[in-house]
C-alpha cells in the first residue's frame, strides 16, 4: 500500500540528500540545486499544510518556474494532487475544470494570479521563512490522488482523468523495466505543457535519479527551442513529439545532436521515413517508440528501434508500438466484445497503470472500461479507441483510431493506407480525414504539408496504386499543418480549414 | 531596403497571419504587445518571411528570435545585406 511513498517519495528524498550540490533544473537558463528545490517543497509543503485542511485536489498554474515544480512535490509529499490549470489557455476554460473537481485552493507563481478575485490562491514564491531543509512524507495511501488531467471530451466539455498514487509508482517501474535508466548525469528535455501527461515522466524520472531538467518557456518555438536547449546544454536524454522532429527535418544538416544517448518518440505515430532521417541525426541516440493513452499513466506499450533502420517494423510506414510494459495486460477485441487472437481489433489494456476511471462521469466510465476474467484472473481493461494487431513476434501494429476508420460505398478504409501512399509520391506529409458526406457515406479528404503539389500527377499515381473508392475526393496544401497544444497534428483545425475551403 | 520598409512589410505579412489588418510594428513593439501571438503564428511567420524576403532562415537565424519584434527586423535585415 505504499508502494509511492517508497518508489517515489522516499527515492525522491534519497535523491536531495545525496545531491545537495547537484542541479535538478536548468529553467530559462537559470540552475537550481537538489538543495534550494528540497528547501523549497518543504516551505511549500508547510505553507500548504497551514492553509490547507482538505482533501480535494489543489489547482496549480503551471507556469515555467522552479516554484511550480516544487508545488507539485510539495502536494504529493502533503498527500494531494495538482490539476495543472493552462496560464494561455482561456480563462472559461480553466473556470470549468475548477468546478468539475470543485477547487478549493489554487497554487499561482504569477505575481498577481488571475485567478485572485475569486479563489483562494497560495503564492509558492512567497512561502514562509522557516528554517526548513527537507520535505516530510505525510500520507502513504497509494489510492490517494496523483494528478487529474482534462483532456478534451466528445461532448465538448474537457473530462477529467485521474492519475493515483499507484498508478504513477506502476509507471515508474515499468519505464525503468523498459530499459530506461537515468543516472545523476543525465541532462533531460522536458518540453511539455504540464497539462500533458509526458511531462510527468520527463520531469520525474530524471529527479527520481539525481539528473538535471531542462525546461521549455511557455507558448516558444517547440521544436527551435528543444533543438537550442539540446545543443546548447548537451542533453543526453528526452521525450519529443514527431511533429517536433518533422519541424526540425529542414534543419538536420546544421544541427549537433551528437550529445543525445536517448530519444523516444511519443504522443502520435512516427512514420519511419522521418525516424530514418532523426535516427542519422541524432546519430548516438537509441531511438524509442512509446504509446499510451493519459489513461494508462503515459505509457503502456513501447518499441526500441534496431540500429538497422531496414529492419525497422512498420506498417503503412507508420512505425509499430511494440510490446506492453512490464505489469501491462493488452488484448485486442472486436467490434461486439470478444478477445480476438488474430487480426485487427481495438487495443485494450489492464493493469495497475490503468486509472480507476474518470473524474465524476459514471456514464463515460461504463463506457470506456470494462472487466474480464482471463486465465482465472480478474483483469479491468481500458478500451483505448486504437486499432491495433499483434505481429508474430507479439509486437503491435498500429493502424489508427477507430474513429479515422473510414466507411466509403460499403467499404472500410485505413486512413494510414491512403496517407502513405500520398506520401510516398509527394515526399510531404500527408494527413487523410474522412468525413461525413450525405447517405452516411464518407468523403475523403487529403492534406498534405507543402507549398504546392502538382496534383494532376498525384492523382495518376493514387489511380495505380489504389482502388477507386480510396482515392480522396480533394487534395488540400497547407504551407504548415496546424498544432495543438501537445505538439500533435491538430485534425479538428484540419477539418475546420477544409469546411471553410469548401464552403467558398 | 530601408528598415521602416521592412516594418511595414512584416506589419502586413503579420497582420495577415492574425487577422489584424491595422497592426502597426515599431522599434518597441514587443510578442507580448500582439494579440493572437502563439509558437503557431511565429512558425506560419517564419515561412511566409522566408517567401516575402526570399531568404532562407537556419535554425541558429530563429533561435535569435526574441520577445522584441525588432530582432526578427534585424534578422531580415542582415539576410539583406
Amino acid at each position: 500500500m505504499d508502494k509511492f511513498k517508497i518508489d517515489v517519495l522516499e527515492r525522491l528524498s534519497e535523491k536531495m540528500a545525496k545531491y545537495p550540490d547537484q542541479n535538478c533544473f536548468c529553467i530559462k537558463d537559470k540552475y537550481y540545486t537538489y538543495r534550494e528545490l528540497s528547501i523549497l517543497t518543504a516551505k511549500i509543503q508547510q505553507e500548504i499544510r497551514n492553509r490547507y485542511t482538505e482533501t480535494t485536489p489543489v489547482g496549480l498554474v503551471n507556469n515555467d518556474d522552479i516554484y511550480t515544480y516544487a508545488s507539485i512535490l510539495a502536494l504529493w509529499y502533503e498527500g494531494l494532487a495538482y490539476v495543472p490549470l493552462h496560464p494561455l489557455q482561456p480563462i472559461a476554460r480553466c473556470i470549468d475544470i475548477i468546478k468539475q473537481v470543485n477547487i478549493q485552493l489554487i497554487i499561482d507563481s504569477m505575481e498577481v494570479s488571475r485567478y485572485a478575485d475569486k479563489y483562494n490562491v497560495l503564492y509558492p514564491q512567497n512561502s514562509s521563512n522557516a528554517d526548513i531543509m527537507f520535505p516530510v512524507i505525510n500520507n502513504t495511501d497509494d489510492k490517494a490522488l496523483c494528478y487529474i488531467l482534462f483532456t478534451s471530451g466528445s461532448t465538448g466539455r474537457p473530462k477529467g482523468v485521474q492519475l493515483d498514487r499507484r498508478n504513477v509508482s506502476s509507471f515508474v517501474t515499468a519505464f525503468e523495466n523498459a530499459g530506461i535508466v537515468l543516472s545523476h548525469e543525465d541532462r533531460c528535455l522536458q518540453c511539455f505543457d504540464l497539462t500533458f501527461d509526458v511531462s510527468v515522466q520527463s520531469y520525474l524520472m530524471p529527479l527520481l535519479n539525481g539528473a538535471c531538467v531542462y525546461t521549455l518557456p511557455l507558448d516558444c518555438m517547440k521544436y527551435v527551442y528543444s533543438a537550442a536547449l539540446i545543443e546548447r546544454y548537451r542533453i543526453t536524454f528526452g521525450a519529443i513529439a514527431p511533429s517536433m522532429v518533422r519541424f526540425l527535418r529542414p534543419y538536420f544538416g546544421e544541427l549537433d545532436m551528437s550529445s543525445l544517448k536517448k530519444c523516444i518518440l511519443t504522443a502520435e505515430a512516427s512514420n519511419l521515413s522521418l525516424v530514418r532521417d532523426w535516427k542519422k541525426c541524432a546519430r548516438n541516440a537509441e531511438l524509442y517508440d512509446f504509446y499510451g493513452p493519459t489513461e494508462a499513466t503515459i505509457y503502456c506499450t513501447y518499441y526500441k528501434l534496431p540500429d538497422d533502420v531496414s529492419q525497422i517494423k512498420n506498417r503503412n510506414d507508420i512505425l509499430y508500438i511494440g510490446k506492453p510494459m512490464s505489469g501491462i495486460k493488452a488484448v485486442l477485441i472486436s467490434p461486439d466484445g470478444m478477445i480476438l487472437n488474430e487480426g485487427i481489433g481495438e487495443l485494450c489494456v489492464a493493469g495497475e497503470q490503468v486509472t480507476s476511471g474518470y473524474w465524476q462521469l459514471p456514464e463515460k466510465n461504463k463506457e470506456a472500461f470494462f472487466t474480464m476474467t482471463l486465465n482465472n484472473k480478474n483483469y479491468r481493461f481500458y478500451k483505448t479507441g486504437d486499432l491495433c494487431q499483434f505481429d508474430e513476434d507479439g509486437d503491435l501494429e498500429y493502424i489508427g483510431r477507430i474513429d479515422f476508420q473510414a466507411k466509403v460505398q460499403g467499404y472500410r478504409v485505413e486512413l494510414g493506407e491512403i496517407e502513405c501512399k500520398i506520401r510516398e509520391f509527394t515526399k510531404c506529409d500527408t494527413v487523410v480525414l474522412a468525413i461525413k458526406g450525405d447517405n452516411n457515406d464518407d468523403i475523403l479528404v487529403g492534406f498534405v504539408e507543402s507549398r504546392l503539389i502538382d496534383e494532376k500527377r498525384v492523382y495518376a499515381y493514387l489511380r495505380e496504386q489504389l482502388p477507386p473508392y480510396m482515392i480522396p475526393k480533394s487534395i488540400i496544401c497547407l504551407v504548415q499543418f496546424p498544432l495543438n497544444n501537445n505538439g500533435k497534428i491538430d485534425r479538428k483545425q484540419l477539418l475546420d480549414f477544409f469546411r471553410t475551403h469548401n464552403n467558398k | 531596403m530601408e528598415r521602416n520598409d521592412i516594418y511595414t512589410s512584416l506589419s502586413q505579412i503579420l497582420g495577415d497571419i492574425i487577422g489584424d489588418t491595422r497592426l502597426n510594428l515599431t522599434e518597441l513593439t514587443t510578442t507580448d504587445d500582439i494579440s493572437g501571438w502563439s509558437s503557431l503564428v511565429q512558425t506560419q511567420l517564419v515561412i511566409e518571411i522566408e517567401k516575402h524576403f526570399n531568404c532562407h532562415l537556419t535554425l541558429r537565424d530563429i533561435m535569435k528570435i526574441d520577445k522584441n519584434i525588432s530582432s526578427i527586423v534585424t534578422l531580415i535585415e542582415n539576410k539583406q545585406q
